[in-house]
C-alpha cells in the first residue's frame, strides 16, 4: 500500500498522523486563487516531481507514481520474475489528471495569446496510469477510471475485475488526484466549500474541504499472493456500485443509491451487515452528503451500528483519490484495531442518528465498508478484510 | 468475491449513432482567441433528444446531448426491468472539453468574479454516463472508462464484465467525444491533423501525414444470457480486447502477432478468420497509421477469404479517442441487417452484395495500444 497526501508521504506517517487527530489543512499555495486562496485545502507538501522520480508529468502523475512506487516496494514485486513484471496491470482514477498545467495553458492563451501545447503533456487522464506504466515497465492490462469522487474505489473494482477475469494477475490499483484552480473555484461555485475546513456529520458543518494526493495498493488473486509468498495485508472482499439516476452533483436524499451500493457490496463479500466492525464513510461535511449517508448507513445497519467515521478533514477531499486512500485506512484500522476519529467533529447531528467515532476507538476491526459518493450520483462501496492473524484486537 | 457466473459474450439488443457531418468543415475558433482555425467533422446538426425531457436537455453540455442521443437510439423501445440491473459504462477520451473550456475562460478572463457552476458540473468526466441514467432511471453500476483510444473498448470490456457477473441484466455501453477549437489547435501544432478540409480516406493513400479531428457518439444495448428479451436473433459480441502494444510504433509492429490477436477474438465466438465476413479497422487516414493497418491487412491475406472485406469507418467521424464506438455500433448493425451500412468505405473485397454474419473491430488506437472484438449472429 502506498499513500501520499497532506498528512505525509508515507502510510506510516500518514497512519501517525491520523491517530494523533493532527490538522493539516491551509490555504493553497501551489496555486494564487483570488477568490477562493483564502479556503483551507489540504495540499501536498514537498517537491513531487523529484519524490516522484519522474523526468517529467503533471502533479498528478508524480503523486500517483510516488505512491504506485511505495505499494510497489510494501508489495515486494521486485521479487516477480522480469516478465510478470512487465505484465503487471495498472489501473487508477483520475478527476483532474495534467487540469493544473492546464491551467497555465489557458492562462496563456487567454491572458497573452500564446499556444505553449507543451503545458498540455500530460492533459489526459490518462497519464497518471501511463506514468506509472513507464516507471515500473508494465505493459499489462491498462485502464483509468473516471467516475467523479468515487473514481478510486471503483479502479478498485475494476481491478478487481482484470484479475478475477484473468486479464492479469497483479494490478496496480488505486487513485490520484491534485489540487486544481478549476475544482477549488468550482466547488466554490457550488457553495460546497467549507471557510473554515470540514465537520462531517456534525450539526454546524457547512462544506468539504479540497486535498489532493494518492492512494495505490497492489492487487493480486489470493493464490498468486500465496504462491510468491507475499504478505497479505488485506483481502478487497466485495465491491458495489450503484447510480443514483437523480442528479448530476446532489445525492439522492433518500440514500438508497449508497445503501444499494454497500448492500451489493456485501452481497458480493458473501456477507451480512452484522459482520461489519468499521465504515469509512464518504462524509465530505456537505449537508446533502451526510444526510443521505447517514439515513443509508441506518438503513443498513440499523441499531447494530458499527464504528462510523469521515477521515476527511485529515486528508481533505481528494477526489480519485479519495476512495483508495480510505480504503487503506481501512485497512490499517484492521491492523491496528483503532477505529480512526472523525476529525471535526464537536456536536455530532442529532438529525442523523449517527454517532461518529469522536476519537480513536479500540476495538477488534476484521471486516470494514469504505464508501465513495460522487458527483453523478456515483456510488461504490468496498469491503475490505484482514486475516485472523493481521487483526489486531484493539481491546 | 465469486467466480465467474456468465459466458463473456453478450448479445446487443440496440445500437445508437450520432455523427457529424459527412465532409469536414473548417472549425473557427472565437474571434479573440489566439487559435488557429482548421478542419473538423462537427456535428452540426442538433441531436434527436425526444426521448429525454425538456429540463434534463436544457442542462446537457454537448458530449453528454450526443451520447444521450446515441443513447435513446438504442434503447429505443426495449424494455428494461428492473432499473438496478442496468449498467451504463462509457467510454470518453477528452470528456467534455467544450464545457471545461468555458469555465476555464471564464475563471480566468473575469479573475474568478462570475464562476459558472453549471459549466463545472458539466466538465466532470463522468457527466456523460450520469446523464444516460438520469434520463433513462438507470440504477445499476455507472462507470466511465477515460483511456485514451481504448476507452470505449475498456468500457465495453466493463459492460461485460458487469454481466458476466451478474451484477447486470442489461447494459448500456457507448463511447462520445466532442471536436473544440482547442482541439484543432493543439492537434495541428502537435502535427496530429492535416490542413486540407477534405473526407478522409484511410488505407488507401499511406503517404498522407495526418489524420482529421472529429466527435459523435455510439452506443449499444447489451444483455446476458440471463435477461428475458424478445425473441429474435441478436448480434452478439465476443472476444472484446483492449491493451498497450509491448512495443508501440509502427515499424515495429509484429503483424503476424497482430493476426493471432485478431484470430483470438474471432475464435472466441468460435469462428476462424476464414469465416469472418467483414474486418473493420480504425484506421483514420494518417499515412504511419495506415501504413500499420496495411501490414496487418498483408498477414491477415493467407487467412481470410477472397470475398471477405476490410474497410475502414473513420471517413464517415473523423478520429477521435472514443471513435470505437462507431466501429462497433456499425459492425453490430452490418451483422443485424446483413449488410454494410453506409458509413463504411470497403478496402479489400466486394463494394455490394454477400451476407455479413460475422464482422471483427480491430483497432491500433495512436500505434500504442490494439483492441479487437468480434460480432456475429
Amino acid at each position: 500500500m502506498g499513500i501520499v497526501c497532506a498528512q505525509g508521504w508515507s502510510v506510516e506517517e500518514v497512519w501517525k498522523g491520523v491517530l494523533a487527530e493532527r490538522e493539516c489543512l491551509a490555504p493553497v499555495s501551489i496555486f494564487t486563487s483570488p477568490r477562493c486562496g483564502h479556503m483551507p485545502v489540504a495540499e501536498v507538501k514537498g517537491d513531487t516531481a523529484e519524490k516522484s522520480g519522474l523526468a517529467d508529468g503533471s502533479r498528478t502523475d508524480h503523486l500517483a507514481a510516488y505512491a504506485a512506487g511505495r505499494a510497489y516496494d510494501d508489495a515486494g514485486l521486485d521479487s516477480l520474475t522480469a516478465s510478470k513484471r512487465s505484465e503487471v496491470g495498472i489501473v487508477l482514477g483520475t478527476c483532474t489528471s495534467g487540469m493544473i498545467e492546464a491551467e497555465r495553458f489557458m492562462q496563456k492563451v487567454v491572458r497573452e495569446g500564446l499556444v505553449d501545447i507543451g503545458l498540455l503533456r500530460h492533459h489526459e487522464c490518462a497519464s497518471p496510469s501511463n506514468s506509472v506504466a513507464r516507471a515500473f515497465g508494465a505493459s499489462g492490462f491498462r485502464a483509468t477510471v473516471s467516475d467523479a469522487c468515487a473514481s478510486g474505489a471503483s479502479a478498485i473494482a475494476t481491478a478487481c475485475d482484470a484479475i478475477l477475469s484473468g486479464e492479469a494477475d497483479v494490478v496496480i490499483a488505486g487513485g490520484a488526484d491534485s489540487l486544481t484552480r478549476l475544482t477549488l473555484n468550482g466547488f466554490c461555485s457550488l457553495l460546497n466549500v467549507s471557510p473554515g475546513g470540514c465537520r462531517p456529520f456534525d450539526a454546524e458543518r457547512d462544506g468539504m474541504t479540497l486535498g489532493e494526493g494518492a492512494g495505490v495498493v497492489i492487487l493480486e488473486s489470493e493464490s498468486h499472493a500465496r504462491s510468491r509468498g507475499a504478505r497479505i495485508r488485506a483481502f478487497v472482499a466485495g465491491c458495489g456500485s450503484t447510480c443514483d439516476a437523480f442528479h448530476t452533483t446532489a445525492p439522492k436524499p433518500d440514500g438508497s443509491g449508497a445503501l444499494g451500493a454497500m448492500r451489493r457490496a456485501l452481497a458480493s463479500a458473501g456477507m451480512s451487515p452484522g459482520d461489519i466492525d468499521y465504515v469509512n464513510a464518504h462524509g465530505t461535511g456537505t449537508v446533502e452528503n451526510d444526510a443521505a449517508e447517514a439515513l443509508a448507513l441506518r438503513a443498513l445497519f440499523g441499531d447494530r451500528m458499527p464504528h462510523v467515521s469521515s477521515t476527511k478533514r485529515f486528508f481533505g477531499h481528494t477526489l480519485a483519490a479519495a476512495g483508495a486512500i480510505e480504503a487503506i485506512v481501512c485497512v490499517l484500522a484492521m491492523e491496528s484495531g483503532i477505529a480512526p476519529s472523525n476529525l471535526g467533529l464537536r456536536r455530532p447531528d442529532p438529525k442523523l442518528g449517527l454517532v461518529p467515532v469522536a476519537h480513536g476507538a479500540k476495538a477488534t476491526l476484521k471486516a470494514a465498508i469504505s464508501n465513495s459518493l460522487g458527483f453523478g450520483g456515483a456510488n461504490a462501496s468496498l469491503v475490505l478484510t484482514v486475516g485472523e492473524e493481521a487483526a489486531t484486537d484493539g481491546r | 468475491m465469486g467466480a465467474e457466473r456468465g459466458s463473456a459474450s453478450v448479445r446487443v439488443l440496440g445500437t445508437g449513432l450520432v455523427l457529424g457531418d459527412t465532409q469536414p468543415v473548417m472549425l473557427e475558433p472565437p474571434a479573440d482567441i489566439a487559435l488557429k482555425r482548421g478542419p473538423a467533422y462537427v456535428c452540426a446538426t442538433a441531436p434527436d433528444l425526444r426521448a429525454v425531457t425538456p429540463g434534463l436537455v436544457r442542462r446537457l453540455g454537448r458530449s453528454q446531448r450526443m451520447m444521450v442521443a446515441a443513447a435513446a437510439q438504442a434503447i429505443a423501445a426495449t424494455a428494461l426491468e428492473p432499473k438496478d440491473m442496468v449498467s451504463v459504462a462509457i467510454g470518453t477520451g477528452l470528456g467534455m472539453v467544450a464545457d471545461t473550456v468555458d469555465f476555464l475562460e471564464n475563471m480566468i478572463r473575469l479573475d474568478e468574479r462570475e464562476p459558472r457552476p453549471a459549466k463545472f458540473i458539466n466538465s466532470v468526466h463522468n457527466s456523460a454516463a450520469a446523464n444516460v441514467a438520469i434520463a433513462f432511471g438507470f440504477t445499476g453500476e455507472n462507470r466511465t472508462i477515460i483511456h485514451e483510444g481504448i476507452s470505449f473498448e475498456l468500457a465495453l470490456w466493463q459492460a461485460i464484465r458487469s454481466l458476466q457477473s451478474g451484477r447486470s441484466l442489461f447494459a448500456l455501453v457507448g463511447g462520445v467525444d466532442e471536436v473544440s477549437p482547442y482541439i484543432v489547435n493543439v492537434g495541428r501544432e502537435k502535427g496530429f491533423w492535416r490542413d486540407a478540409c477534405e473526407k478522409l480516406k484511410p488505407m488507401t493513400r499511406p503517404r498522407t501525414r495526418g489524420t482529421l479531428p472529429g466527435e459523435g457518439a455510439g452506443a449499444l444495448l447489451v444483455c446476458s444470457d440471463r435477461a428475458r428479451i424478445p425473441a429474435g436473433s441478436w448480434p452478439i459480441i465476443s472476444g472484446v480486447r483492449a491493451r498497450p502494444l509491448g512495443v508501440p510504433g509502427a515499424r515495429r509492429l509484429d503483424a503476424s502477432a497482430e493476426v493471432e490477436f485478431i484470430g483470438a477474438s474471432a475464435a472466441s465466438a468460435g469462428r476462424k478468420l476464414e469465416d469472418v465476413d467483414l474486418f473493420l479497422f480504425g484506421a483514420n487516414g494518417d499515412g504511419a497509421a495506415d501504413r500499420a493497418y496495411i501490414k496487418v491487412a498483408r498477414a491477415l491475406e493467407p487467412y481470410i477469404r477472397r470475398d471477405a472485406r476490410i474497410g475502414t469507418f473513420k471517413g464517415a467521424c473523423g478520429e477521435f479517442h472514443a471513435a470505437g464506438a462507431i466501429g462497433a455500433a456499425l459492425a453490430a448493425q452490418a451483422v443485424r441487417d446483413g449488410a454494410l451500412p453506409a458509413q463504411i468505405d470497403v478496402v479489400r473485397g466486394p463494394q455490394k452484395g454477400g451476407r455479413i454474419s460475422t464482422a471483427v473491430v480491430y483497432s491500433l488506437p495512436q500505434l500504442a495500444y490494439h483492441s479487437v472484438c468480434t460480432v456475429a449472429l
